[in-house]
């Protein structure tokens, strides 16, 4: 009995290993999950991202799901070993380990994901700009107040949100200083009534516009604006297909995107070891269609508005000037 | 922003914030005074938040919805009682437990019914009722009497509260058995019948409060909505002094709380507002320390009872 199960655990691991080879392809990436690629969310987008590099370049995948903080090191290792080139961490979390495993490795890749670290000469680390992202809601939001008071609604008081406000802030005060900006934070990304009751509190005070930043309780927020007279500008995913009546546009993350261009950044032979900030240059950050809203922008506010996306990825406009202390 | 009209929001507000935590600290309440801490409400309207929203949706009725939420978190208060009456595990273990247990399930349920996409459902939901001749008073005729339902029967269930626990035999058992359970046993009442009911009852009590969450308050279900509104309403049954109209005082002042830190932040105050969310529980823990008057919590509160 013992050696039946010693010869099975000898074939599966030599399945195993010899499955983790591949003769074929020259370009091997492989990602680090915390959690399931069906989450409709962070490791979905991963997976999407994996998938779309498998298509663009051709390449071999492999990733590993729900993987358990205390194993990190060894998939790290368990794929530099079986050769892959790119193995990515998808989370700062992975940011630790990936800098030890990254020194037994020179000559493979590192990448984590949502994170600002890098370590020469095989260690980067990419995330999108969220500054950027909520300067393009605050440029449009500015355009389109009637009322000249427009908000931001965060959820927890986090650097993604923080900076995301701080950019709404400075793209309204870019188009018109005289805008009432009002930002509140909920300290919850699951309080939905709570999201509800701060967007109803605003709608009193007159607002118009608002950017729910809050993942699930945007959904709050969402009803709020059904109920009374506000329309929102959504982030990360395209929220007119959630309610198209009173969605002006989103700013879409593609995290898709900013994934291969680091990856044609190794292929090209241009990568750095440095913390890649990703925004409309890279198409890492867009505006969704306005679909409802298409006509009721007047064409100058729509010429305004891709004028500022051309200066930012030209470089024009630096955000940084704009931002509040 | 005229004044009158600003005051009349913010008790509309306050009113429907404090509204699922009323239900939730009202249910607890008449487990507390059998002698039961459940610590499991936030589970318990988690459950009952989801069972309402998808009754609604397949019954197409909202009052359906409401009834179902109501019979479902009876049930699982039936399996709670089970635990904690007749194995006599520990209470506040298997509160924890349903807590935990209910994230995941109804996640899960929720996902297996409705699906994993962005758009939600159109679920059918409660609108406001405005209450002819009151609602023209001027200031809280617009807040008050221009409410769900729901809130009108949460505001409704306190002096029936009242007045089940201290005016009627079962509400004496009910206390007695929360304070004395032996020397009750002995005058003939059974006390594990009197904890089953109680707890079977808070427990629907606290399914409508999450009930009105997906039905009142939202009209959809999402993971893990209630917020912790269980365990604020664990503390409005303390600052409440284990009294139903205290309990209404506590769950108002949570939700002037809340409505006031959120219009806080809108009019751009200086004031943090962690500060103004930290001060529910701070009132709370001088309640516990004494400070605002003594606080009698039942004798045998947690202590399961066994026959000699």
């Amino acid at each position: 009995m013992k050696r039946l199960m010693l010869i099975t655990l000898i074939i599966v691991i030599t399945i195993g290993v010899f499955s983790l080879y591949s003769w074929g392809a020259d370009l091997k990436i492989a990602m680090l999950l915390p959690g399931p690629i069906s989450d409709q969310g962070w490791n979905m987008m991963a997976h999407n991202a994996l998938k779309a590099a498998e298509k663009e370049f051709s390449a071999e995948i492999a990733y590993t799901e729900r993987t358990p903080v205390s194993d990190f090191e060894e998939i790290f290792r368990g794929y530099a070993q079986a050769g892959f080139n790119i193995i990515m961490g998808h989370g700062f979390q992975f940011g630790d380990v990936a800098k030890k495993v990254a020194q037994e490795f020179p000559k493979t890749i590192f990448i984590v994901s949502s994170s600002d670290i890098s370590q020469a000469p095989n260690l980067a680390s990419f995330r999108t700009m969220d500054a950027q992202a909520g300067f393009i809601q605050g440029v449009v939001a500015a355009l389109l107040t009637e009322t000249n008071k427009v908000a931001y609604i965060g959820g927890m008081e986090i650097p993604p949100t923080i900076n995301q406000n701080r950019g709404f802030r400075a793209g309204v005060k870019y188009i018109n200083p005289s805008i009432e900006v009002i930002s509140t934070f909920t300290g919850s990304f699951y309080d939905v009534a709570k999201a509800k009751e701060m967007a109803k509190a605003m709608a009193q005070k007159g607002v118009d516009i608002i950017v729910p930043d809050a993942d699930v309780a945007n959904l709050g927020v969402v009803e709020a604006a059904e109920e009374e007279d506000i329309k929102i500008i959504g982030c990360s995913t395209d929220m007119a297909e959630v309610s198209p009546d009173i969605t002006i546009t989103s700013l879409l993350e593609d995290f898709s995107k900013a994934f291969t261009t680091v990856v044609d950044y190794v292929l090209e032979g241009k990568f750095e070891s440095r913390a890649y900030e990703m925004g409309v240059q890279e198409g890492a950050l867009d505006l969704a269609p306005f679909r409802k809203y298409e006509e009721k922008v007047s064409k100058e506010d729509m010429a305004k508005i891709n004028q500022v996306l051309d200066d930012l990825k030209s470089g024009k406009i630096d955000i940084a000037k704009y931002l509040e202390d | 922003m005229i004044v009158s009209d600003f005051i009349t929001h913010f008790i509309a507000a306050d009113l429907r914030t404090a509204t699922p935590i009323l239900f939730a600290a009202l249910g607890e309440l008449y487990m507390e005074r059998s002698g039961i801490i459940n610590i499991g409400l936030e589970g318990f309207m988690l459950i009952g938040a989801l069972t309402g929203s998808i009754s609604s949706y397949f019954f197409n009725s909202a009052l359906l919805g409401v009834i179902m939420a109501a019979l479902v978190s009876g049930v699982l208060g039936l399996i709670y009682a089970f635990f904690v009456v007749t194995i006599k595990a520990n209470q506040v273990a298997t509160g924890i437990a349903i807590n935990i247990f209910s994230l995941g399930l109804t996640t899960t349920i929720y996902r297996a019914f409705m699906g994993v996409n962005t758009s939600h459902p159109n679920i059918a939901s409660f609108k406001n009722i405005s209450i002819p001749l009151l609602s023209k008073i001027p200031i809280f005729g617009q807040s008050i009497f221009n409410q769900t339902a729901l809130v009108y029967l949460a505001l409704m269930l306190v002096p029936f509260t009242y007045y089940f626990l201290y005016k009627t035999s079962i509400g004496l058992k009910i206390r007695a058995a929360g304070e004395y359970p032996q020397a009750t046993d002995t005058a003939g009442v059974n006390v594990f019948q009197i904890r089953y009911g109680a707890i079977i009852g808070g427990s629907m009590l606290v399914g409508v409060g999450g009930a009105y969450l997906s039905l009142g308050l939202l009209n959809m279900f999402t993971e893990n909505m209630v917020a912790g509104r269980g365990f604020i309403a664990l503390a409005a049954v303390i600052f409440g002094k284990w009294n139903p109209w205290g309990v209404l005082g506590a769950a108002l002042f949570f939700g002037f709380g809340d409505a006031l830190a959120i219009r806080l932040q809108v009019m751009g105050s200086s004031i943090p507002y962690q500060f103004l969310l930290m001060l529910p529980y701070i009132f709370t823990v001088a309640v516990l320390a004494g400070v605002v008057g003594k606080a009698f919590s039942p004798t045998a509160l947690g202590i399961p009872y066994n026959k000699e």
